[in-house]
Formats: structure tokens, C-alpha cells, sequence
């Protein structure tokens, strides 16, 4: 009980913090904005993947669709999207810590524990909101400007999947994308429990993603056996879901590989925050 | 008396069987435009099914609407690929089979006791030296089968089957078998390391040949009820 009391509060703090509104104004004006441009200038798609097919098949019908702009969409995920979330999560420690606001937070009948538990839960909840909003900005908009309809994807060739088949897709390609956005989330809170300032926990995070995409991408024989070792070698999991069949034995082991970072996180947090000095 | 009607109608039975082997290409065109004389406009559903190497499209429902002599168009909720070619196999709405002139008798064959002239359209301005070759059933007078050949080597194939409605013989399945070539690259979706995914679609020159099919059931169908010209508002560039 106590630990849901906490959790509320710790998103009370979240949700009055002017920067947890940056992600949503920028996805708020960036995908619609998106969606608008495509429709007006056009998006020149089918004609040239469909090169194949074009001597002896009419295409009947568009595939350019809102549904088609959230699947690439999707892809900013991986680098650019995470910012909203370091934002929040590095400042969750440091910037308590920074205004002293610990000292007296901890001499309430709470143990560390509790408190470390409250905020990566309370961060965890934010974090699926801005994916959901994200979610439900492509697909709500992309819909309601671009029209929906089937979706066209590449999986061993070309694939096209229905429009309902499309949407179950991306309910489990968000969810998953929740998990990974929870790996980013995790390591800013790790490191901004280890600083009093949130800049560094926020450049600190977002550089390690850097780095490590750089590694995940580089084609070097030498670097392949430390990609396991890398949490963004696992990002792309929310791409699996369209795929047919869906290889959930896959999701699966990817899914195992970002818990493990997220443990791993947690713990290190746990380790850093209980042995943090307050000083201020 | 007896005798006479036996002779009367052996004389009738050779008159028909031979008269399809002195027939020219057009009239032998003309003849398969003839059972379609009164077809004036039809609608009708199409599944689309398509079994192509590296494409998967779920089975799609397409309506095709057609009016004499040549307004087409075809309506689908989503994305369909449809066949470019002899979608709707009769003389009058095919603008190849519009002229005769290019047509010459390539051979007569008998295949399960059942005689096609097989009819050639030359075009003299194709560089490209296809051969389409016409199977017309020499009894029912319906095409049957067309082969697409570029220099002799066979491209498409086109099988129809027919059901008889109304009296006319309209497409009961279509089967169109085709060779796409250089292939469909076996493109991979999105990655970190290919963010866009299906980059290898760079690298068709590596691809090989692959035959695909695309099967087209038609369903009910609805003849001439008068379907307006306003509604061919879009109409298809299609070589139906």
C-alpha cells in the first residue's frame, strides 16, 4: 500500500515537471505535421518497390497509409524518441538530489528500497504512456489524414498484411517498444542515481545509446562478439511482430535479454542509491 | 428415311468439324465475339489470390465492372495487384482481339478430343518479340488459353474457365502463371543496422527468375442491369 502511495507520488512529480511535456507537444505537432506533408507532396513508394510486378500487374488502390507512415515511423524509436524518456528518468534522482529535496523525502517512514522501487515504476508508467501517445498519435492521425488500410512491410520479400492483421501488429509492436523504451528508462535512472546534476545522467545515457547503436551497426567481424553484450542489439524486437508467422521464440529470447538489462539497471541502482550519501 | 436423316446429320457433324479448319483468324475472332453480341455490361466479385515467390497478399475481393465495348473499372477496399492483361478474355473488349488484322492461324490442335485453333497476334512494332498465342476452343468458341512468349521462351500463361450464365460464357476462375524476372528480392524488414529495411531490393540484378501464380475467382455476377457511364469515372488503363 505504502508502495503505491509512493508510485502516485512519484508520478505526481513526474507529471508537474514541465519537461515530461516536451515528448508529448513534439509528437503532438511533429506526427500530424508528418502525416499532413505526406498527403500534400506525396510519398513515391509503390513505384519503385513494386518495379517487379509492374510489366504485368495494375496496381488497384494505394498503399501509402497512415498505417504505412507509422511503420516507419516506428524507427525513431531507436535514437531519436528515447530523448523524451531520459529527460524524465535522468532527472529523477539527480535533480532531487540537486534540490535537497531527499533529505527530508528519506526521513519519512520509507526505506531507500521502496523509494528506488516507487520511481523506476512510476517512470515505467511514464514511459508507456509517451509510447502509447506516440502509438496512438501515428495511427490515430495517420489514419484520419492518410486513411488506413492494408500495410505493406518487408519480411522475407514483400508482405502485406490486412488492415486488422496491421493493427494487432502494431498493439504488440508498441507494447514491445514499452519494453525496450523501459531498458532506456532503466540505465537513466541508474546513472542519474549516481550524479546530483541532471544534465550528466541525461548526456551520459543518451551517449552510451549512441555508442553502442554505432557498435550494434558497425559490420566488423572483431565487434560481433560483444553486440550480445549490447542492449541496442535488442532494440529492433518491435519490428518482429510483422513478420509472418510472428516469431514469438524470438521475441521471446529478446524480450529475456532487455529484462536482464533492466535487472541489471535496477540492481545497480539499488546498489548506488542505498549507499548514496545525502549530503544537501 | 431413316438413312437420310444418318446422312443429313453426318454431313452436318463433318460441315461443322471442318468448317473450323478453313476458317480465317478473323473469322474465327469474329465467332468468339459473337456469343457476346448481347452482352451489354456486368459487374462481378473477384478473389485474388496471389502465390508469388518472396510476395504474400492476403486474398483480396476485387469488383470488376464492365460495360460494352470498352469501359472497365475495378473497385477494391485497400490495395489489390490485379493482372494487367486478358483479365476479361472476349474479342469485343480486349483491344489486342479488336484487330484481326494482326492475327494469323499459328496451328490447329486436338488436345483430349477437343479442337483449339491456336491463333498468333504479330505485332511488327514490339521490339521486344513477343509471341501471344490464343487457344480458342473451336466448338464453344471461347478462348481458353493464352501463352506469352519472348523469344520463344515462355513468360505467362493464362488458363480460363468458364461458366455459362445467362447464356454467356463468362470467366468462372482465371489462373494467370507468370515468370517474374530477376525475381523479388528476398527483402528483410527494418533493423538497426537497416533502419528502412529492405535494402536488397538494390540488388535485383542478383535475383533470379521465379514463377508465380495469380488465381481469380469470379462470383456473382450481374448482367446487363444497365450500369451508368458516370460510373466508369476512374477508368482503368488496363488491356483487358
Amino acid at each position: 500500500m505504502l508502495l503505491l502511495k509512493l508510485i502516485y507520488i512519484e508520478l505526481i512529480k513526474i507529471f508537474k515537471r514541465p519537461r515530461s511535456y516536451i515528448g508529448f507537444i513534439t509528437i503532438g505537432i511533429l506526427i500530424p505535421l508528418i502525416m499532413f506533408l505526406i498527403d500534400k507532396f506525396g510519398f513515391d513508394f509503390q513505384q519503385h518497390h513494386f518495379l517487379p510486378f509492374e510489366s504485368a500487374f495494375l496496381f488497384q488502390g494505394s498503399l501509402v497509409n497512415g498505417y504505412l507512415i507509422s511503420y516507419y515511423l516506428m524507427t525513431v524509436l531507436w535514437v531519436h524518441f528515447p530523448f523524451f524518456i531520459i529527460l524524465v528518468a535522468g532527472d529523477s534522482f539527480a535533480g532531487e538530489a540537486a534540490k535537497g529535496t531527499f533529505r527530508i523525502f528519506l526521513t519519512r517512514p520509507v526505506s531507500r528500497f521502496q523509494v528506488i522501487t516507487a520511481k523506476f515504476i512510476a517512470t515505467y508508467i511514464y514511459t508507456a504512456i509517451i509510447v502509447a501517445f506516440l502509438g496512438f498519435m501515428c495511427l490515430g492521425a495517420g489514419s484520419i489524414i492518410l486513411g488506413s488500410g492494408d500495410l505493406f512491410v518487408f519480411d522475407k520479400g514483400i508482405l502485406i498484411l490486412s488492415q486488422n492483421e496491421a493493427l494487432l501488429r502494431f498493439f504488440i509492436g508498441y507494447l514491445l517498444a514499452i519494453f525496450v523504451q523501459m531498458v532506456v528508462a532503466s540505465l537513466a535512472l541508474f546513472l542519474s542515481t549516481l550524479n546530483d546534476n541532471s544534465v550528466a545522467p541525461i548526456i551520459g545515457t543518451y551517449a552510451i545509446i549512441i555508442v553502442s547503436i554505432i557498435l550494434s551497426i558497425l559490420k566488423i567481424d572483431a565487434l560481433e562478439s560483444i553486440k550480445p553484450y549490447l542492449f541496442t542489439t535488442y532494440f529492433d524486437v518491435f519490428f518482429s511482430p510483422f513478420a509472418d508467422p510472428i516469431p514469438w521464440s524470438d521475441i521471446f529470447n529478446y524480450l529475456i535479454a532487455l529484462g536482464k538489462f533492466i535487472g541489471l539497471f535496477y540492481i545497480l541502482s539499488i546498489v548506488s542509491f542505498v549507499r548514496k550519501d545525502i549530503l544537501s | 428415311m431413316k438413312i437420310r436423316i444418318l446422312i443429313i446429320l453426318l454431313f452436318c457433324m463433318y460441315s461443322i468439324s471442318s468448317a473450323s479448319d478453313t476458317l480465317s483468324p478473323g473469322q474465327v475472332l469474329m465467332k468468339t465475339q459473337l456469343i457476346y453480341s448481347n452482352l451489354k455490361d456486368f459487374s462481378v466479385k473477384a478473389k485474388v489470390i496471389a502465390d508469388i515467390p518472396n510476395f504474400r497478399m492476403p486474398v483480396k475481393t476485387v469488383e470488376f465492372y464492365y460495360k460494352n465495348p470498352d469501359l472497365f473499372e475495378a473497385k477494391t477496399k485497400g490495395f489489390a495487384l490485379v493482372p494487367k492483361y486478358c483479365l476479361l478474355p472476349f474479342s469485343n473488349s480486349n483491344k489486342i482481339l479488336r484487330t484481326p488484322q494482326n492475327f494469323k492461324i499459328n496451328k490447329r490442335v486436338t488436345i483430349d478430343k477437343k479442337k483449339y485453333i491456336i491463333l498468333q497476334y504479330i505485332n511488327d512494332n514490339d521490339k521486344l518479340k513477343n509471341k501471344i498465342l490464343f487457344w480458342v476452343d473451336a466448338y464453344l468458341w471461347r478462348i481458353d488459353k493464352i501463352n506469352i512468349l519472348q523469344q520463344d521462351k515462355l513468360l505467362s500463361t493464362i488458363d480460363f474457365s468458364y461458366q455459362n450464365l445467362d447464356g454467356f460464357w463468362l470467366p468462372d476462375t482465371t489462373l494467370f502463371t507468370m515468370i517474374f524476372p530477376k525475381g523479388i528480392p528476398n527483402a528483410s524488414g527494418p533493423s538497426i543496422s537497416d533502419p528502412f529495411g529492405g535494402s536488397q531490393f538494390g540488388t535485383l540484378q542478383n535475383q533470379i527468375d521465379l514463377e508465380g501464380q495469380v488465381k481469380i475467382i469470379f462470383s456473382d455476377y450481374k448482367i446487363n442491369k444497365g450500369i451508368d457511364d458516370n460510373f466508369f469515372e476512374n477508368r482503368n488503363e488496363i488491356a483487358h
